[in-house]
């Protein structure tokens, strides 16, 4: 079964592949203040497609930085096909593929939950311009709109048809392993049977560790691994959809805050990655100063498939080793990277 | 019995045992794990102290410690063998209230 399906809400949305734009032709539509209206998930495009071939001669011109900054305010993603160099162009481009071919992946999923993606896209946008802290707010805020939005609703009928029991029963002990070597914490997460499945229980528990790392400064640095066959496949299915409404989702958040622990304590992390490391199994480990990763290592932001964002930290953590439109790539795209392709971009630091 | 200001760290004259003070009620008061005085910065053990039976329950590393009036609380940085008390009544363990998923 699908975990998503695309049902016209009360807005028919695009669901066809929208022509590119040149700059040229970009421009034209802006000679009028509604000449790009239509870019919208309510209305003709889901996503609007650039093509930067004329880009290099408006190199430097106000007319570039024109365009920037008016697509910057679209909402949809901003899709360039083709290398943008141009400072002032990227400003309003949140993800470059090298292909048409390239963007039909992406954009199938635009199309699936465009109202998903024109929110990430924003909140990419928005966390660019402010420090982590007020990311780490808005992305809460944004995370629990799309919770509350018709896009997740139809994806969480699926969830709880498919629903099965949590599988913790067969995991013993604590969700977080916690153990002092010397003037070294070792953090392991430990759900093995669940793979380290991002749980309410192992968020607390995470919680607490990081507190005490934070409090004893004789400890130089802490270690973060998962035991099993993967370091985490992300936030635990089992748990999709059991907050009562969106608003308590966004004060728990703010209440038991891991990214926020994770942002102060980064210099004193290292995070040492294997096999799976999808959504939350790479937003947490993005914070840390340093992210080791088995050479079987695989990275995914799998969110837009389920009408939601990355939520844990990911739109701050990420970025700040990407940027944003690697960002927007990984999490448009849901696509796996290799640990080689993770190392290539930054995201992590040696394969070991 | 000595007084105690938060965030002195202190250690167990029989055991591995560590602890932050976090929070202490004014006065003076005996603070002891595995049965025997904790020890401070300087302080050394007194000879032949050995970890009571009576007192072995063990401390867990990450957990915080707290009395019946709440008013005193040590954070464990080591664990160990042997188990807290003050003025001889064996220390709690203070558990953050656990919170749903935001799922």
């Amino acid at each position: 079964m699908p975990l998503s399906s695309h049902e016209p809400g009360l807005f028919q949305t695009a669901a066809g592949v929208s022509p590119p734009l040149t700059i040229s032709e970009i421009i034209a539509l802006c000679e009028t203040p509604w000449g790009l209206d239509g870019y919208s998930p309510l209305l003709e495009h889901n996503y609007l497609l650039l093509d930067v071939a004329d880009a290099a001669p408006l190199a430097g011109t106000d007319q570039l930085a024109a365009v920037a900054q008016r697509l910057r305010q679209l909402p949809c993603p901003v899709i360039a096909v083709g290398a943008v160099t141009a400072p002032a162009l990227l400003r309003g481009v949140d993800v470059m593929v090298a292909s048409v071919q390239e963007a039909a992946a992406l954009i199938r999923n635009i199309n699936k939950h465009p109202l998903a993606a024109m929110t990430l896209v924003q909140l990419l946008r928005h966390n660019e311009d402010v420090t982590p802290e007020q990311g780490l707010f808005a992305e809460s805020l944004a995370y629990a709109s799309l919770q509350g939005g018709v896009e997740f609703a139809q994806v969480r009928k699926v969830l709880h048809a498919v629903r099965r029991p949590p599988q913790v029963a067969q995991d013993s002990g604590n969700a977080v392993l916690v153990e002092r070597r010397g003037d070294e914490l070792h953090i392991t997460l430990n759900r093995p049977h669940a793979r380290n499945a991002y749980c309410a229980a192992m968020r607390d528990a995470l919680y607490a560790a990081l507190q005490l790392l934070k409090l004893d400064e004789r400890l130089r640095r802490a270690v973060v691994s998962g035991a099993g066959r993967c370091f985490c496949v992300g936030g635990d299915l089992t748990e999709f959809g059991t907050v009562p409404d969106t608003s308590t989702a966004h004060a728990i958040r703010a209440s038991r805050s891991v990214g926020q622990l994770l942002l102060e304590l980064c210099s004193r992390l290292e995070f040492r990655l294997h096999r799976a490391c999808v959504g939350s199994g790479i937003e947490l480990p993005a914070f840390g100063a340093r992210v080791v990763a088995d050479s079987n290592t695989f990275i995914q932001l799998p969110e837009i498939k389920l009408g939601l964002l990355p939520g844990a930290g990911g739109t701050v953590s990420i970025p700040r080793r990407i940027g944003r439109q690697r960002t927007a790539y990984l999490a448009l795209s849901a696509r796996r990277i290799s640990a080689a392709k993770a190392l290539q971009w930054g995201l992590i630091d040696a394969i070991i | 019995m000595s007084q105690y200001k938060p965030g002195v760290r202190l250690r167990s004259a029989v055991c591995t045992t560590e602890v932050v003070v976090i929070a202490v009620p004014a006065g003076n008061i005996a603070l002891s794990c595995g049965g025997a005085p904790l020890l401070g910065e300087g302080d050394t053990a007194a000879a032949g102290v050995v970890l009571d039976a009576a007192a072995a329950q063990g401390t867990l590393l990450g957990k915080r410690y707290t009395n019946e009036t709440g008013k005193l609380e040590l954070l464990c940085v080591k664990p160990g063998a042997g188990s807290l008390a003050a003025a001889g009544v064996a220390l709690v363990v203070k558990s953050a209230k656990p919170l749903p998923s935001s799922d």
